[in-house]
């Protein structure tokens, strides 16, 4: 239930893998940017979502957990990228386009790209409360055990 | 001869008309901080697509003397970036759409979509 | 359809990369998440690597320059050319007249067979573009612990305590270390990162050392001048494990921390801090690259790497060791098959008359040459004077990657004959009098040892179109010029291989074929699973210690002048790939820097008069090249970085060599930057 690409950004070494590999598997535009501060920035699949607020046709569908995006349904106006608070939906000069979890790959019982793909282990494909629990683990253990980064 | 009708006043200035119609009779220019959009009198094709698109149903469809029509918009320029990014009118539209599902006015108020991901972006590093 | 597996054609990491492909076409790229070191990962390289498979400027077949141009020519025919051109060269000037590089990206059996080849005509002038970049560790790790390679497997990293890194940015050119290093810092280790710029690698970092360039050697004695004084050397390791700890400490005698603050500009607390961290902390491991080995003391650098390594003990266990981080996708194997112009295969020098000829036995001859050969700038210096006449270039572009290039141009441009093998016409084949096109990694089989002494299977994914591979092509000039008689499989020439590497004899083309994740060497029989950690219990060296040798600063070759008062230096970026033959030509990666830019300090843009974007012409005593300006504070005022993967950069660059391993002094250049490129101001 409920898988997000969840991402710690301090792993984020802006290598563009994630880029890259999102752009082949759509169409050669990326549904996420990665900035030169080092964080990729993608669709958040907000529950109260601003972009599902503008839309008039119903292009735009909150389903499970999921922002799901009915390009036919688009009318490429270009209201919802002006609602996004994250700048996480782009225009390709007919329709907009976000993240949509690499729905392709799920059919096929695969994981988005970018979460596979991140070299540095920054993006996973996780529930929160996975997510959170093993962040909390770490958080625990690399203060335990930063024995050497206290100077000690 | 079917015309075509546009209530300017209704128009605000966003992309969905030129987008949707595939033979490109409606176009929609950025130039600066002015975008342009250019309607013909007529229509002879056999769809009513930029009378569904339009969000604020400015498009109808008549018969009689048609003229075409051209309307322009001041594009706003970003807070941060300075980037005219959006018309006035479609900012007036969204605004308060988003400011409902939020509770309030939104952090990135009058910024364009980069600068917010770059706020987004730096605001995730400082909280480390 | 079916996801083969192969290994990605980048860089020394040996990432597995999945092809799809349906009814032999190959439709996409799928990720190995089973293999111990990516768990599926790929960088942005290895993600668009497919764009070379069907790219529309790959050469399609064999090409001669005619004064009107290139005219496509039959395989016979030019495999005739290629034999008659090679051997009236030999036959009239004799063997030595010929120079081959062969390359860091074909296979271990390409290498091998092509090494052969020279060795079998007579010479030991064969080497490749391990020379320009890890020279330094093959040579100086050989002296210090008998082994010139990474100590241990890159995952092993996330069990170390305390990680120093010096002068090597992996986050963008050997992206999937960084998770290994973060899974080390998620478990509390303290990670050090020396570096003249601010690199994204540097952003891992607890302590940020910002030394200054060409001043490795004063930090590391520095480091070891702490570390003796407070008594935190093993000496438990030293006395049982190394020799020639008495030398290296009476040579720290007189140096300090002070001493090393004056030379390398660092904070000395900061020195002091890094030493202890890394003496006490149980486990901990150097990761370098060519920010240490690129300079005219690279071996010195090196051999100051292991010296602190071994006297704190921190080799030949797991979260320990040096980890020399190598280029290709298989200079490792380059290196292991012997395509250097002084080590034969199996890391047997020329000069070694037992191993010498225990593999000319192998090979059926009495023996071979035993003078080394001349490495790749000597090489194309020997093709100035006239006494290389002919080259037989496989998969290297030196026209774009020897230092002071505009020399190498001069060389190529002289020689009587030269035969290029590449993928796509680069700078080096346009200079050719024969071009050859080869298959590229995804359409044939072979071996490929990774970084990590990690060898692994790539298996042909789908059917070259009108090219052959390397590995047939040397085979057939082979059968031509007589050296055998037949051509052969990549599973045939790595059986010999086996026989003729020690460290290899264990790894047959079964085994790596059922293995997902590699046999690391050496692996000395069948049974053996492999070496991931080397030096465990002994060192590779002859009587079983490791050696220490005193090294001390010397100033960098060139210094800022009057008509040149800044210091320019090289490296990478994460989306192109060394000579750019690739990544230049794939518009998904070449989009993040589509041409060549230079990163100045703001402080000295305005002093300058600079803005972002402007177009400045950057001139070395050397040469120039033009390139668009990046503000940036990732570098400090008075350094200048541009990203080696253009044509020009290379024409500024100091060919200065080392002495030990004839590595070229890329990092350091003085240069002056002036507004306006050749269209005018």
């Amino acid at each position: 239930m409920g898988h997000e690409v969840l991402v710690r950004p301090e792993r984020c070494i802006s290598c563009y893998a994630c880029e890259v590999a999102c752009a082949r598997e759509h169409g050669g535009l990326s549904n996420v940017w990665v900035l030169p501060r080092g964080v990729p920035i993608l669709c958040r699949h907000c529950q109260n979502a601003a972009c599902l607020e503008v839309c008039y046709t119903g292009a735009l569908e909150q389903r499970d957990g999921e922002v799901i995006f009915h390009r036919e349904k688009c009318t490429g106006c270009e209201l919802c990228l002006l609602a996004c608070p994250f700048g996480a939906i782009g225009l390709d000069g007919k329709r907009a386009y976000k993240c949509d979890l690499c729905s392709h790959r799920r059919q096929e019982g695969l994981m988005p790209a970018c979460a596979l793909t991140c070299p540095a282990g920054a993006i996973s494909y996780s529930c929160v409360a996975d997510f959170s629990h093993r962040k909390r683990g770490i958080a625990g253990l690399s203060w335990a055990m930063g024995y050497e980064r206290r100077g000690k | 001869m079917r015309t075509l009708e546009v209530a300017g006043e209704k128009c605000i200035g966003c992309r969905a008309c030129s987008s949707i119609c595939a033979p490109l009779h409606i176009s929609l220019t950025d130039v600066g901080n002015r975008r342009t959009i250019a309607f013909p009198a007529s229509c002879e094709e056999d769809c009513d697509l930029c009378l569904r698109a339009c969000p604020t149903g400015a498009i109808a469809f008549g018969v009689g003397p048609g003229k075409p029509l051209t309307l322009e918009f001041e594009l706003i320029p970003c807070s941060k970036c300075g980037k005219p990014f959006a018309t006035r009118e479609e900012m007036a539209f969204v605004l308060p759409k988003v400011s409902k599902v939020l509770g309030g006015e939104p952090d990135w108020k009058g910024l364009c979509p980069e600068c917010r991901r770059e706020e987004s972006a730096s605001g995730l590093r400082v909280a480390i | 359809m079916r996801v083969v597996p192969t290994i990605c054609p980048y860089c020394g990491a040996g990432c597995p990369l999945g092809i799809k492909v349906s009814n032999g076409e190959a439709i996409g790229v799928e990720y190995i998440t089973d293999h111990p070191l990516t768990k599926g990962a790929l960088c942005p390289k290895g993600n668009a690597a497919l764009e070379i498979l069907y790219h529309p400027n790959r050469l399609r077949s064999p090409m001669v320059r005619e004064r009107e141009g290139w005219k496509e020519i039959g395989w016979d025919e030019a495999l005739e050319l290629l034999a008659r051109r090679l051997m009236e060269v030999k036959e009239k000037h004799g063997p030595d007249a010929l120079g081959f590089l062969s390359s860091a990206k074909a296979t271990n059996e390409e290498n091998y067979l092509f090494q052969k080849m020279a060795r079998l005509l007579g010479t030991n002038n064969v080497d490749h573009c391990a020379r320009l970049c890890h020279s330094p560790s093959v040579v100086g790790l050989r002296k210090a612990l008998g082994s010139g390679t990474m100590t241990n497997p890159i995952p092993d990293l996330a069990n170390s305590r305390c990680i120093f890194i010096l002068g090597s940015n992996f986050a963008e050119n050997h992206p999937i270390v960084s998770r290994w290093v973060l899974e080390a810092k998620d478990r509390g280790a303290f990670v050090i990162v020396a570096d003249p710029r601010y690199t994204p690698t540097a952003q891992l970092a607890d302590l940020y050392l910002p030394l200054r360039l060409g001043t490795n050697i004063a930090l590391l004695n520095g480091m070891m001048a702490v570390i003796l004084r407070e008594g935190l050397a093993d000496f438990q390791f030293i006395a049982q494990r190394t020799k020639g700890f008495e030398a290296l400490r009476a040579s720290l005698s007189d140096f300090s921390v002070e001493k090393a603050s004056e030379i390398t500009g660092l904070n000395p607390a900061d020195i002091v801090t890094a030493a202890r961290a890394y003496a006490r902390s149980e486990a901990s491991a150097i990761i370098y690259c060519m920010g240490v080995t690129q300079h005219a003391t690279g071996t010195d650098n090196v051999l100051a790497c292991a010296n602190l390594a071994l006297m704190c003990g921190q080799v030949g266990r797991p979260g320990t060791g040096l980890f020399p981080l190598r280029g290709q996708n298989n200079v490792q194997g380059a290196s292991d098959m012997g395509a250097l112009a002084d080590l034969l295969p199996g890391d047997v020098l020329t000069m070694d008359e037992e191993g010498r000829r225990r593999l000319a036995s192998l090979w059926g001859r009495e023996d071979l040459p035993s003078k080394p050969g001349l490495t790749v700038v000597e090489m194309m210096e020997a093709a100035i004077e006239g006494k290389i006449k002919a080259m037989y270039i496989m998969g290297e572009n030196p026209a774009v990657s020897d230092p002071k290039a505009g020399d190498t141009l001069k060389a190529l441009e002289k020689l009587e004959f030269l035969a290029v093998q590449d993928l796509f016409l680069t700078e080096t084949a346009q200079l050719a009098h024969l071009v050859l096109p080869v298959a590229c990694w995804a359409e044939k089989s072979g071996s490929y040892t990774s970084t990590e002494r990690r060898v692994q299977w790539s298996e042909k994914a789908v059917e070259p179109q009108g090219v052959l591979s390397d590995l047939e092509i040397i085979g057939l000039l082979g059968k031509k010029i007589g050296l055998w008689d037949k051509t052969f499989s990549p599973e045939e020439v790595l059986r010999e291989i086996s026989l003729a590497i020690p460290a290899y004899r264990g790894i047959t083309p079964e085994r790596l074929k059922a293995s997902t994740e590699g046999i690391f060497w050496p692996c000395p029989d069948q049974s053996h699973p492999g070496t991931p950690i080397l030096h465990r219990d002994r060192f590779l060296t002859p009587d079983g210690k490791a050696n220490f040798y005193p090294v001390s600063h010397q100033p960098p070759k060139e210094e800022p002048s009057l008509n040149f008062p800044l210091i320019m230096t090289t490296g990478r970026m994460v989306a192109h790939y060394n000579s750019g033959a690739l990544s230049r030509n794939i518009p998904p990666l070449s989009r993040y820097a589509p041409s060549l830019w230079v990163e100045i300090n703001p402080q000295d843009a305005e002093e300058m008069g600079l803005v972002e974007g402007e177009r400045v012409r950057i001139s070395s005593p050397r040469g120039e090249v033009e390139a668009i300006v990046r503000i940036s504070e990732k570098v400090i005022p008075g350094l200048i970085f541009l990203p080696f993967h253009f044509p020009g950069v290379n024409f500024l660059t100091l060919k200065e060599l080392d002495p030990e391993a004839r590595i070229p002094a890329y990092k350091v250049s003085a240069c002056r930057v002036e507004k306006g490129g050749s269209h005018g101001a």
